[in-house]
Formats: C-alpha cells, sequence, structure tokens
C-alpha cells in the first residue's frame, strides 16, 4: 500500500495534539465559551507548560500577550455572541495580530497553529505556510519588504472585503452574516488571490477532523482535503 | 494598405482602452465591479475634505483630508474610485508663534526608500459618515505602527464650522499597543 507524502501543515496540527494532552480538552472548552458576550482565548508558547488563558480587553476582544512570551505554538480566540454582530471567518485585526507578532518574532511559524470557534458555529484552523509571502502582502512603509503595488492591493482588498461601519460601503465578508458558506468562500478567495502563505483548515466539533479548504472558482464550490 | 493599418491599429486601442461606465460610489460591491468608474457623483466626500482640529491631552490633533479622483482600483479589471485620502499631526501651541509639531503621519522610511503621504484611505457613501482604515505611524519605539477602523460622522450637518465626531474602533490585539493619537474626539473644520 501507497504512504502518502507527509502534509506538511497536516503535520503542525497533530504534532501539536499528539505532544500536549491537554490541549484537545482546552479547545473544545473554549469552543463552548462562543456564547459568551466577549472573546475568550487560549494559548500555548515555548515558555509554557500547558494552555494559558489570554485576557480580554475593554472592547471585548480578547488581547494577545507579547512581552512575556517566548514564541507561540497556538493561539486559540472565539469570535463572541451574538452570531449576527460576528465574523464567522478570521477578521482583518486578526491578520494584523500575526503579523505583528511576526514582526516581533513571536511566533514559531514550522509549528504555529492559529484557531478561531465562532458564534456562527463555524471551527478553523490557519496555518502560516509561507511566512515571507504573508509579511509582504502586510508589509508597510517601514519594513524592508514593503512594496507599493502590493500595498495598494491591500488597501483595495480591505475595502472589497472587510470594510466595516458603513453599511452603504457594502463589504464583502460582513459580522451580521448568517451565511457561513458564503463567508468562508470570499475568505479564502481573499487567501488564495492575494497567495498570503497561510493554509486554512475547517475543524470539526470535537477537534478530531481536519480538512484543509479551498475554494474552487470554476465551480463555486469549497474543496475540502482531509488530513486524517 | 498603410491606410487599413493605421485604422485597424486605431481601433484595437479604442478596444483595448475600453471606457468604464461611470456609477456612484455607493454602489461599489454591489455586482460586478470590473470596468466601472466609481465616482462621487453626488458629493459625499465634499463636506470631509479641509483640516479639522481637537484638542486633547494639552495638544491638538489636526487632520487633513483630500480627494483623489479616479484611483485604479488594483484588485478589480479596468475599475476606479474616487477616494478619500488623509494625513494627521500632533501640535503644541497650535495656531500660535511656538506652535510645534510633535508628530506627523507623513514620514520618510529609508528602509523602504519611500515617504508615508496618506495614512488615511476612506469613502462617504452619505456626506454625513466617512468610513475607512487609518494607520497611526507615531508609536512608541518598538511599537509597530497601529491600523484600526475609521469612523468620522459629522453632527451638524449644514452648519460652519462642521463638528465631525472622530472615533477608531478595533485597534491592536496587542497587550499593550495602542494609538498615540485620540481614538474618540470632536474635530472642528477650520478650513
Amino acid at each position: 500500500m501507497a504512504v502518502l507524502p507527509p502534509k506538511p501543515e497536516c503535520s503542525k496540527i497533530f504534532n501539536q495534539l499528539n505532544n500536549y494532552p491537554d490541549l484537545k480538552s482546552e479547545l473544545i472548552a473554549l469552543d463552548g465559551m462562543t456564547t459568551e458576550t466577549q472573546e475568550k482565548g487560549k494559548y500555548r508558547a515555548n515558555n509554557t507548560i500547558e494552555v494559558q488563558e489570554l485576557g480580554t480587553g475593554d472592547d471585548g476582544m480578547v488581547e494577545f500577550e507579547s512581552e512575556s512570551i517566548g514564541k507561540y505554538y497556538m493561539i486559540a480566540h472565539t469570535h463572541n455572541s451574538p452570531a449576527d454582530s460576528t465574523y464567522s471567518v478570521f477578521s482583518w485585526l486578526d491578520f494584523y495580530a500575526i503579523k505583528a507578532l511576526l514582526i516581533l518574532n513571536k511566533i514559531k511559524t514550522s509549528k504555529f497553529v492559529f484557531y478561531l470557534m465562532t458564534a456562527d458555529e463555524t471551527r478553523y484552523a490557519m496555518t502560516i505556510n509561507n511566512k515571507n509571502k504573508f509579511l509582504k502582502f502586510f508589509a508597510t512603509k517601514l519594513d524592508d519588504n514593503f512594496d507599493m503595488n502590493i500595498n495598494k492591493k491591500r488597501v483595495d482588498e480591505r475595502d472589497k472585503y472587510y470594510a466595516p461601519y458603513d453599511p452603504e460601503a457594502d463589504p464583502l465578508i460582513i459580522e451580521e452574516s448568517n451565511d457561513n458558506l458564503q463567508d468562508l468562500k470570499y475568505f479564502l478567495s481573499f487567501l488564495q488571490d492575494n497567495d498570503l502563505g497561510l493554509t486554512l483548515f475547517e475543524v470539526d466539533q470535537n477537534f478530531n477532523t481536519f480538512e484543509k479548504l479551498t475554494y474552487n472558482k470554476q465551480t463555486d464550490n469549497v474543496d475540502h482535503t482531509g488530513c486524517n | 494598405m498603410k491606410t487599413y493599418i493605421t485604422i485597424l491599429v486605431i481601433a484595437l486601442g479604442i478596444i483595448s482602452c475600453k471606457a468604464q461606465t461611470i456609477v456612484n460610489v455607493n454602489t461599489y460591491n454591489q455586482g460586478d465591479n470590473s470596468n466601472k468608474y466609481f465616482k462621487d457623483i453626488s458629493g459625499f466626500y465634499d463636506p470631509f475634505l479641509g483640516t479639522w482640529e481637537g484638542n486633547y491631552n494639552d495638544v491638538t490633533f489636526r487632520v487633513v483630508l483630500w480627494k483623489v479622483e479616479m484611483r485604479e482600483l488594483s484588485n478589480e479589471t479596468n475599475s476606479y474610485k474616487d477616494v478619500i485620502k488623509g494625513k494627521f499631526f500632533i501640535v503644541e501651541n497650535a495656531g500660535l508663534p511656538d506652535e510645534t509639531i510633535k508628530c506627523q503621519s507623513e514620514q520618510y522610511y529609508p528602509q523602504s526608500d519611500s515617504t508615508w503621504w496618506s495614512v488615511i484611505h476612506a469613502v462617504s457613501c452619505s456626506g454625513v459618515r466617512m468610513t475607512g482604515a487609518i494607520w497611526d505611524n507615531c508609536t512608541a519605539q518598538g511599537i509597530p505602527p497601529q491600523t484600526g477602523d475609521l469612523i468620522m460622522t459629522i453632527t451638524n450637518s449644514g452648519f460652519t464650522p462642521l463638528i465631525a465626531h472622530w472615533i477608531i474602533k478595533k485597534g491592536s490585539r496587542i497587550k499593550g499597543h495602542d494609538f498615540t493619537i485620540p481614538k474618540d474626539i470632536m474635530l472642528t473644520k477650520v478650513n
């Protein structure tokens, strides 16, 4: 029987679940907190023994530590209730948090998994398959990998996909949406069209099954490729 | 023969430079965005353009907004959009002989050999509320520039001077990283 080649991004997920016995139960517990009205979060880093809790700021959003952290292996957070005012996928702010942590050298990219559980009952895991691509897309003029054309594209893509707070501006991904599949298609289009160096997985509620997701524009379907 | 070639070249040129349909800026993302010019037909941007000031922590926060017409959309096919761009200043003793700029967003960065001219990118679909993205590049040493969602709402439309409520929402998720510029302030249009 042929042995399938290892899938590096899947391996990041399963290596963590195998190496940290408490991780699965912690993620399941966090998944149960999406009904709360504030975000909740947990993390594991190279200088922590167990999964730790993240604090929540005054605005109800989870805050990621940077001072006391060595390097993050895993960050998980919720997008809280109510479901009609929260993103069912990762937010623009989530991308910038990852960018900031990468710039601060606070993420172990070869191990890192970024989990999201939402009040829309979606569960995703995201890994960084190419840090340089990700950082180039989010580079500012303070960064030496800044590219003016990519910068312009990023500004336009934010307007197209994420511009919030103006009901007449019509961004494609909105917090008020209850159509999780459509949100996912837009989100994957954004990742793929911009070659962001990220891999997205859908996770079952028991955190046993992980499926890599890609959007097929020809068929308008989200294709699932199992990790297990 | 030469005449035919000339006509052919002109015809091809016309085809390749396909004109855009001019539509109102508030129709962006409503259907196919390609081959359109999302123009501020209704003049929604006009009340916002100019210089705004407000005071906080014994300094003046000054914002200058301008319109860029027909900015090419890099993520659409043959499409353009009018946008509002802007910059800010943090000023001590504003309007006095010893006025001093403590920090301004317009800065040159040798690492990218470029100047950050505009840190605000916004639109208005109503003439009352402007929404967009803002960058704060006046952060302390070691803290990356902060970005957030900007909402600027004019509270006395039709009056002079105009007054607007400036709010920055959803800043950084990194603990301890925050904006140096005000996130909630009333601004008065001064010019």
